[in-house]
């Protein structure tokens, strides 16, 4: 896998830290001249964390604990948890008490989105890599947390230029390349994401796009993929889940005719969304600048409100255009099995078609999740 | 076997006089409240709110045996079977309008803490939209040991927050010297519980965990009322009367054993039926986190800012050092023969540090430790002859190893 040589590679010349969710402000990290990564899941299977973990913790959760416990992270200097979800803090104290990494760090994390948390989060940042900086040897300064802020800010609008391309068709690329590269931009080094994001396609049109990089040379190089046999009108499709690495499953997607036109995905539109206001005077205005972003961002449903997750589903699937939802849930993640009760809802009154899923990491029930999709595809192509 | 306590008695009073109240308070407009077990009721009962607990509902739905019934009405509308079987009995009894109690009348308000797990949360957001029940939610991130310095502030504001939340939906005021009297008799109960939970230390224990476990119930529900009070002094010379009278469910102890997680509510004779073999549950986790370590005496001279300490560190708030540290105090304290986990599916915090608690036993104490896998609510799949068996095995083993 081209994620673990290339962080292996990376890491002969810069501290890697790792990270589980997209709550994590890895500003910090670029600031501290370090490389933040997030950690995917694979197709291994749980062997090693069974001995650590029960069959009901999330899968999804518990591959990240086989891959550290077989050593497929140890290019890890150090990494950070933010509790998240009740399986990944399993997850966390089995990591801390097995030493898995040199360093294991917890950000005391708020589970709500509402500004009364930013002061408390601010502080609580400041803490938390006040004191990574001291185990790892490294600091941030105003500027260099300036430069990250901006840094940050430009991969998501790159994420932003790619998914506003996607809407409009061009390119239209299979769902597994275009979500390859869109969860790349939480791995690669981010002027390197931006390159390849920008590449990717020619001109970005649709909704405007705020402080676009001038990249015309990268961008004359672009190919575009076409498809010529993609019904792209017809099979349009918002994939709805929290984590889903496994890019076989967009594969089959792929092959069975869907287009992913957009999603709502932990680690891709809201990622991309909302960026970290630039204007700051002092180090601490623009900590609780970032603070601010990472209670605000579009939630994911461990939050409380989560209204806006579906809000943005909802959007995603008008603005697209698209003929129906998947939604899939990773076994066991409690969130996600109340959530769903309410997306169904809504996209009932909406007159949204959607299907719900459930797999693991590893899309163990690979066969099974094929029939259902290739009925829902027919469902909503109107073969 | 299975010797009843006197209290148990006026137990089953309290629990019917305090449904007969909240059924009472809902017809005539008197603003209730449902609470998670983590937010203190004294603070509603200070305001004149009537404090609910569906956990606590939930665990009725467990012991007469209808979740799996009321289960099927929540999946029916979207929630999946893999969520919390407190939370899909609570659920599903609302919807089908239907349970232990008969139709559950919907709260005033709802307020609940992260302090515990996120399934709460989500369960609690559950209820909210499906009848737009004002909602709050006290943020309480996890700490490592305890609440302090900028943590503890937030917690406290926090907690402003929730009683502004209150006066704001229910039109109540929060009364300060009220309140000041409810903490006092709240940490009157408390000391009695504590001397309670400690009470159980003797050799032989006075009181199996399933007693224990049903006596919970004014702690969670009533703290800061006189027959809260009433009661634990009650159950508390019951306690000393037996150890004076030498009247014990187990006399002749061969093992004394931890048991770590919720009960198997819908199975609490589980623990009178292995009393035949000599096996006495003497302490465990669960109730501790109502205990002076972990939900202890107030300071009356700032209640609140002492709440929110307790709230912020609460038992499922704390990290797995001071999971260690309580069990390794417990099993000191209470000559613990071993271990018993419950891996219970429906709790995934309190669960999924078992194994590496198990392996941290086993490595620095040297006690012996079994694991057992079942569901504090939920019935389904129950293999209750697998579990005797493999208790009457780990008491073996643990004979075995001591000769």
């Amino acid at each position: 896998m081209e994620y673990y040589s290339y962080l292996k590679k990376l890491s002969n010349t810069k501290k890697i830290i790792g990270y589980f969710d997209t709550y994590f402000p890895e500003e910090f990290i670029y600031a501290m001249g370090f490389h933040p990564v997030r950690l995917m899941s694979d197709d291994e299977e749980p062997v090693r964390a069974n001995e650590f973990l029960q069959g009901f913790c999330c899968p999804y959760a518990k591959n990240l604990l086989e891959q550290a416990l077989k050593h497929k992270l140890d290019f890890l200097s150090a990494v950070v948890f933010t509790r998240y979800c009740d399986s990944l803090r399993g997850v966390y104290e089995v990591w801390k008490s097995e030493k898995l990494t040199p360093i294991v760090e917890f950000i005391r994390y708020s589970q709500v989105v509402r500004e009364e948390a930013v002061d408390y989060l601010a502080c609580e940042f400041k803490n938390v890599f006040d004191r990574l900086c001291d185990s790892l040897g490294g600091e941030y300064t105003f500027d260099s947390l300036k430069d990250a802020v901006v840094i940050v800010n430009k991969k998501r609008k790159a994420l932003q230029y790619l998914y506003a391309k996607r809407k409009n068709g061009d390119p239209k690329s299979f769902s597994e390349k275009f979500y390859n590269l869109v969860f790349s931009a939480t791995w690669l080094e981010p002027e390197k994401f931006i390159r390849k994001a920008y590449k990717f396609g020619k001109e970005p049109y649709g909704y405007p796009i705020e402080g676009r990089f001038n990249e015309e040379d990268e961008i004359q190089t672009c190919v575009p993929e076409i498809t010529a046999n993609l019904e792209f009108d017809n099979a349009k499709v918002v994939l709805s889940a929290t984590e889903l690495d496994n890019i076989k499953f967009f594969f089959l997607l792929d092959m069975i005719g869907f287009f992913v036109i957009s999603d709502d995905i932990a680690s891709g539109t809201r990622y991309a969304k909302d960026l970290v206001k630039e204007d700051a005077n002092t180090i601490d205005e623009l900590i609780r600048n970032i603070a601010l972003r990472y209670i605000m961002k579009p939630p994911c449903s461990v939050k409380d409100p989560s209204d806006r997750r579906i809000d943005e589903l909802v959007r995603e699937v008008k603005m697209s255009n698209a003929k129906g939802v998947i939604f899939y849930r990773t076994r066991f993640c409690d969130s996600e099995g109340v959530e769903y009760a309410f997306i169904k809802k809504r996209l009932e009154a909406e007159g949204i078609p959607h299907i719900y899923i459930e797999s693991d990491h590893r899309l163990s029930n690979y066969q099974q999740l094929r029939t259902r999709l290739e009925a829902f595809y027919e469902q909503i192509v109107g073969i | 076997m299975g010797k009843r306590l006197k209290a148990t008695e006026s137990l089953k009073r309290l629990i019917k006089n305090y449904y007969d109240e909240f059924f009472q308070a809902s017809r005539s407009g008197k603003p209730v409240a449902w609470l998670n077990v983590g937010v203190p009721c004294e603070i509603f009962y200070a305001m004149d709110v009537f404090p609910f607990y569906p956990e606590n509902y939930g665990a009725m739905c467990g012991a007469q045996k209808v979740t799996p019934e009321l289960s099927q009405v929540a999946e029916y509308e979207g929630f999946t079977v893999d969520i919390c079987s407190y939370a899909r009995a609570n659920i599903g009894s609302l919807i089908a309008k239907k349970g232990p109690v008969g139709e559950l009348p919907l709260p005033t308000i709802q307020v609940e803490t992260t302090n515990s797990c996120i399934m709460i949360m989500t369960w609690w957001r559950a209820v909210e939209k499906l009848y737009n029940v004002p909602t709050f939610v006290i943020d309480a991130p996890l700490v490592k040991f305890e609440s302090e310095g900028y943590h503890l502030d937030y917690m406290e504001s926090e907690l402003k927050r929730m009683i502004s939340f209150i006066e704001e939906k229910t039109g109540k005021k929060f009364d300060e010297e009220k309140f000041h009297e409810i903490v006092k008799i709240s940490n009157e109960g408390k000391r009695l519980w504590a001397e309670i939970l400690e009470l159980r230390a003797n050799v032989p224990c006075p009181m199996n965990a399933g007693d224990i476990f049903t006596h919970m119930f004014p702690m969670v529900a009533l703290r800061g009322t006189p027959q809260y009070v009433e009661h634990l002094k009650f159950l508390r010379d019951e306690l000393y009367e037996r150890i004076q009278n030498k009247d014990f469910p187990v006399p002749d102890e061969k093992v004394r054993l931890l048991w770590d997680n919720l009960p198997i509510w819908f199975d609490l004779r589980l623990f009178d039926e292995l009393e035949q073999y000599g096996i006495i549950f003497v302490i465990d986790t669960y109730t501790q986190a109502w205990g002076p370590r972990f939900m202890g005496i107030v300071d009356e001279s700032n209640p609140i800012r002492s709440f929110a300490y307790y709230l912020g560190s609460g038992f499922l708030n704390v990290q797995i050092e001071r999971r260690w540290k309580l069990m390794e105090d417990l099993i000191k304290q209470y000559k613990v023969d071993g271990v018993v986990f419950h891996s219970d599916r429906s709790c995934k915090p309190y669960s999924l540090v078992q194994p590496e608690l198990s392996k941290l036993i086993r490595e620095k104490l040297n006690v012996p430790t079994l694991i057992i896998e079942s569901d504090h609510n939920d019935q389904s799949g129950y293999n209750r002859n697998g579990i005797i068996e493999r208790m009457k095995d780990f008491t073996q083993m643990i004979i075995s190893g001591r000769q």
